[in-house]
């Protein structure tokens, strides 16, 4: 038969053009829906894919908040670096120093003195002679020195804030002193930027610091 | 239309959005984690696994201990608590401190329930506070992190001279039950090569397992015949990491102290004694060496944190 449902060979032919049939609408709007709760999901658990952010915090925010230790000033970061550059090779990142070499920084009562006084002239010039620890001797016999490091490393009066303040409210060395302000240094920096020898022990009593 | 170019066009993408996914993002993530600085006592986290506990490493892998030990620490829930450190000497910052907190405990109560503190604790706990005879008064304990946010501020409003501190305490059953401090993290396997996650639990979990066990006669032992150590042990008896030397040689120091009840099998011949071999001593030294970590930045945990002691019945079942 020779019409247009049948080809010359006899076979039935439909109209072969791949058009256009809809897809099922229900499949459609709950692809749609189930795309949406997994996008709730998502943004509650994912934590914005952030690979600092585990099981169960919600976000890096709320990691960022609950770190703990927050309240230290702002200098206290830069003087923990500067710490570990000048002073840790002898007082030891630990501030435990060493004996032989350096007496340690934490629980020091010079540290945590009331005002930071005399810690910070001996920061910038140094320090010789036989001191009294916590009423304990140290360096008794004389022979340890502390170098100018202040002087040599050319601190600025924040810079040394910063480090008097890292070394004052450390918590891992459970000091707890006071933050220190470049204001409240000024006067003892001007002395010690004047001064070209390390101090004494005894010189430094002689400063106040309640 | 022309479908072929479509279709591969369209399984390249499938392919390339896989891949995306769960190749490039991750290893952008994670492959270039480093040392972290912890503060104290050692300043860099993780350090490389030392000499013996490195070829332990070797010997874990080699025996399959992966596949019924995990060593992954994880957490479920986080708990907030808000702590007051310390108060001003005048007595403005007390009776300040004191009103604040009373508020607090209102608020508190309101959130979670219960009964508030009644006046005349909050007025001792203060005092106690002041005197130094307490170091720290715990405001609540358990909030999310909205109330949290709130009782800090409440507090906060008593002046600048009160020390509140928000803390995070981790809780999840892993965390009780093998009393580490925190949960483990990507940082915690920089050096292990590979990573030996595990994902069953037929034995116990060993992420820290170091510090919950350092005895090595206990782990020799446990190896040569885990039934004499825990009764019921599915765990398979590694003789073969043991050999049987003349008690008078020098490395009959080493023996093997074998309890009573030991199977005749276990026993070593007549003037002989079981001592481990070097495999078993590197691998016992590899799990001293698994240790929880410390404080990292993805796993917050309290600034004074020790680990927490491990539930006593699980000790007893399944360590």
């Amino acid at each position: 038969m020779s019409d247009e449902s049948h080809n010359k060979d006899g076979q039935s032919v439909q109209d072969w053009t791949s058009g256009k049939t809809a897809g099922p609408l229900w499949i459609m709007i709950l692809l749609v829906v189930l795309a949406w709760m997994g996008g709730i999901y998502l943004d509650r658990t994912s934590g914005g894919f952030n690979p600092e952010v585990y099981a169960p915090y919600p976000s890096y925010a709320y990691v960022k908040d609950v770190q703990g230790g927050g309240d230290l000033p702002p200098n206290w970061a830069k003087g923990k670096e500067l710490f570990n550059l000048a002073c840790a090779g002898c007082h030891q990142p630990t501030g435990m120093g060493a004996a032989g070499v350096a007496p340690p920084l934490a629980g020091s009562d010079w540290v945590l003195a009331a005002k930071p006084d005399r810690i910070a002239r001996v920061v910038y010039n140094g320090l010789k002679g036989p001191i009294e620890l916590g009423g304990q001797p140290f360096n008794a016999a004389g022979t340890l020195m502390m170098l100018n490091m202040g002087q040599q490393m050319g601190y600025s009066v924040d810079d040394m804030a910063a480090v008097l303040t890292y070394i004052r409210m450390n918590p891992d060395w459970g000091n707890d002193g006071s933050a220190v302000k470049a204001s409240d240094i000024a006067a003892a920096y001007d002395a010690a930027k004047a001064r070209s020898t390390q101090w004494t022990a005894k010189e430094l009593q002689a400063i106040p610091v309640e | 239309m022309n479908w072929p170019p479509l279709i591969y066009l369209g399984s390249f993408l499938a392919m390339a959005c896989s891949w995306f996914t769960f190749v490039l993002m991750p290893h952008l993530q994670f492959g270039r984690l480093e040392q972290t600085d912890t503060k104290a006592p050692t300043p860099l986290y993780p350090g490389m696994t030392p000499g013996e506990a490195h070829q332990g490493a070797n010997v874990y892998r080699a025996n399959g201990c992966v596949y019924c030990h995990s060593q992954q620490i994880g957490q479920t829930d986080v708990g907030l608590e808000v702590t007051v450190g310390s108060v001003g000497t005048n007595q403005t910052d007390v009776t300040e401190l004191r009103m604040a907190l009373r508020r607090a405990y209102d608020f508190v109560a309101a959130q979670q329930g219960g009964e508030a503190k009644p006046d005349t604790e909050v007025t001792l706990e203060v005092e106690a506070l002041q005197a130094g005879k307490l170091s720290r008064i715990e405001v609540a304990s358990g909030l999310d992190k909205r109330d949290a946010d709130a009782a800090v501020k409440i507090v906060g409003e008593a002046g600048d001279d009160v020390k509140v501190a928000m803390t995070v305490v981790p809780k999840g059953a892993d965390l009780e039950r093998w009393g580490a401090s925190r949960r483990s993290v990507a940082l915690d396997y920089l050096y292990d090569y590979p990573v030996q996650l595990g994902s069953k639990r037929l034995g116990p979990d060993l992420a820290n397992i170091g510090s919950r066990m350092p005895d090595v006669q206990h782990h020799l032992l446990h190896l040569y015949h885990p039934q004499s150590v825990t009764p019921n042990s599915v765990m398979p008896a590694y003789k073969y990491l043991f050999e049987e030397v003349p008690s008078a040689s020098p490395r009959a120091t080493q023996a093997l102290e074998l309890p009573e009840g030991i199977p005749a099998d276990y026993r070593p011949s007549p003037g002989y004694v079981v001592v481990p071999r070097p495999e078993a001593l590197q691998l016992v030294a590899y799990l001293k060496n698994l240790q929880g970590g410390p404080r990292v930045f993805q796993a917050p945990m309290p600034p004074d944190a020790a680990p927490v002691a491990p539930k006593a019945d699980a000790a007893a079942k399944s360590n």
